[in-house]
């Protein structure tokens, strides 16, 4: 991890991100623009700043490793990847084309740098409690980060990690949860958030931290705090906002999976360019 | 050697494996006592993993462990392996071909007491359904230490379906050949094959030892591989009897016998097959030889029925 927060370059990555993210799906017609807009920070932040990854050899087991459980959110991790010099951005013309390397869920089996083929919702936090406890059988010094999404919180599973992960002390797994407050079929509050994410997984052990998830100089300075308490797994909650970037898909629902139409495609490259300017001087 | 508590010969194979290759680890879902991790854990508590009841969550720490280069063998009761977490099973392990070993304990009918919800009867057909996966399923306390071994000797994921009953050894173990993807002929036969695997093996050889007595010569396949089926001793067998059948402790929908149709299908000279074992939605409980007679699947009443197709020529 660096030493320090180069905020300008965190938001530079950050702003490449979402150019990817809305070239690609305007390219191609469709993909779930809402939920990648809203972590493209985070990632930027842990790819660029945070994660010890050899990008020439991204499987190595000496890596840092991050799972995106919350694996729609794919378009994000492609254009961290690409960002972070593991992934050529040519590929991203190739979205959700036959036998393409970058489909609408990340496939391990087809992108370097990806570690595990997610999509289906919950599988993440066991996966980063198997790296967690590989790392302290092996003795290795590797970090594991997780991102879920806030909607994700309703699958069980995550529960039966969480509750091991904090029984079994593993400070080494470092979950971040980009809370933007939306799921498909309305807000999280609306559908089924019993009680605040701070709260629940405060109960289960766990350390928590809730960050503005658009701010890298906060975000920077949660992962670099962790673990926040000696012997606990830590949570970074990022208070984040659906479809950051875009005027018009902010805080909207609609935007989950967006199909853009020749005048949205058109105001979104024109947004996302104008907002690139800041990073051309 | 003597035919003992299969359990007990899963419990010392794993334990000398574990001394012998120090990248095994043993997961639990508050099974090691009842799954026979018992003296792993003891002997290698840094290798043991306890994730309490979380079937899911530990298929998923299993891939995590493999991937980093360990080889984790987790065991649980059937159904809760092969069903609760059966989405980690086929994302985490059978996509992602990690090299996992699900130790499935008490397949078909073992827990015949317990009730429905601790019968296997679908494991196989969802397990054969995973890509990657190897299927294997001992019987006896032999093939049970043999299965281990070559389970985690094989690199990628497999699945052990494991008896529960203590069952004689149908066959001398020095003269056994046990591979994965091979099936053994127990006893050969010209009239009828009865291609069968596991719990169900001693049943299929008292089967042919009654059918001997009206004159049917019925040979006996021990089919330990359900996954990668072995094709060639169907295709032998196919070819030079008059009869085939399948015998499980598993549903008829699905399992070994339907995979053994897939590939018999095509065959226009192959002899009719017929499937035998638990008829989908049966469900009784009680002792384990009760509920296998309920089902029709001792030795005699497989006898009878191969006799009944075998002389009326159809069922």
């Amino acid at each position: 991890m660096k030493e320090t927060c180069d905020s300008f370059a965190l938001e530079k990555g950050a702003h490449n991100i979402r150019r990817h993210i809305v070239k690609t799906i305007v390219n191609n017609g469709e993909g779930h623009g809402g939920p990648a807009l809203s972590c493209a920070d985070i990632l930027s932040v842990l790819y660029l700043g945070v994660m010890q990854i050899d990008k020439n050899e991204p499987q190595a087991r000496s890596n840092d490793k991050f799972i995106l459980s919350a694996g729609h959110k794919c378009l994000a991790l492609y254009g961290a990847l690409v960002e972070k010099g593991i992934v050529d951005a040519e590929v991203l013309g190739t979205y959700n084309h036959l036998g393409s390397s970058v489909p609408g869920h990340p496939d391990a089996s087809k992108l370097k740098g990806v570690e595990f083929s997610t999509g289906s919702l919950g599988h993440g936090l066991p996966l980063g409690c198997g790296y967690a406890v590989a790392a302290k059988m092996s003795g290795e010094t590797y970090k594991t980060y997780v991102l879920m999404g806030d909607g994700e919180q309703g699958e069980g599973s995550n529960w039966e990690a969480a509750a091991f992960a904090a029984h079994n002390k593993l400070e080494n797994l470092i979950a971040v949860i980009d809370e933007n407050c939306l799921q498909i079929n309305g807000r999280t509050d609306e559908i089924c958030r019993p009680s605040s994410l701070e709260q629940r997984y405060a109960a289960f052990g766990w350390s928590v931290r809730a960050v503005d998830g658009h701010d890298v100089k906060a975000l920077f300075e949660a992962f670099k705090a962790a673990p926040f308490d000696p012997g606990k797994p830590s949570v970074i909650i990022a208070r984040t906002i659906k479809g950051k970037g875009l005027s018009f898909a902010e805080d909207n629902v609609k935007y989950h999976h967006w199909h853009p139409d020749e005048k949205e495609a058109l105001q979104a490259l024109r947004e996302i360019e104008e907002m690139g300017k800041r990073w051309q001087q | 050697m003597t035919a003992r508590d299969p359990r007990k010969a899963f419990e010392e194979t794993l334990l000398q494996m574990g001394k012998e290759n120090d990248k095994i680890v043993a997961v639990s879902c508050d099974s090691a006592s009842g799954g026979g991790m018992g003296s792993f854990f003891k002997a290698f508590p840094l290798r043991s993993v306890e994730t309490g009841i979380s079937e899911q969550n530990a298929v998923g720490i299993c891939a995590g462990l493999s991937k980093q280069g360990f080889i984790p063998v987790i065991v649980v009761i059937t159904p809760f392996l092969t069903m609760r977490a059966y989405e980690q099973i086929r994302d985490d392990i059978g996509y992602m071909n990690m090299n996992v070993k699900l130790v499935g304990s008490g397949g078909g009918l073992a827990y015949s007491t317990l009730g429905s919800t601790h019968e296997a009867l679908e494991d196989i057909a969802l397990m054969r359904t995973i890509p990657n996966m190897t299927i294997l399923s001992p019987g006896d306390s032999y093939e049970v230490e043999q299965a281990l071994k070559l389970a985690v000797n094989h690199i990628g994921p497999v699945y052990i379906r494991m008896p529960r009953q203590i069952r004689p050894f149908p066959a001398d173990p020095e003269k056994r050949r046990i591979a994965i993807g091979r099936a053994e002929a127990l006893k050969d036969g010209g009239d009828v094959a009865i291609l069968t695997y596991g719990t169900m093996v001693e049943e299929a050889q008292k089967a042919a030892a009654e059918l001997q007595k009206d004159g049917i010569n019925a040979a006996v396949i021990d089919f330990i591989t359900i996954k990668p089926l072995d094709e060639s001793t169907l295709k032998e067998y196919a070819g030079k009897v008059k009869m085939l059948v399948t015998v499980e402790e598993h549903s008829v929908v699905n399992g070994f016998g339907s995979a053994v149709a897939q590939y018999i299908a095509p065959f226009i000279k192959a002899p009719p097959l017929y499937i035998m074992g638990v008829q989908e939605g049966a469900k009784t409980t009680g002792p384990y030889s009760e509920v296998l007679q309920s089902y029709g699947l001792t030795g005699k009443q497989i006898a009878l029925n191969i006799r009944d197709l075998f002389q009326g020529g159809k069922p």
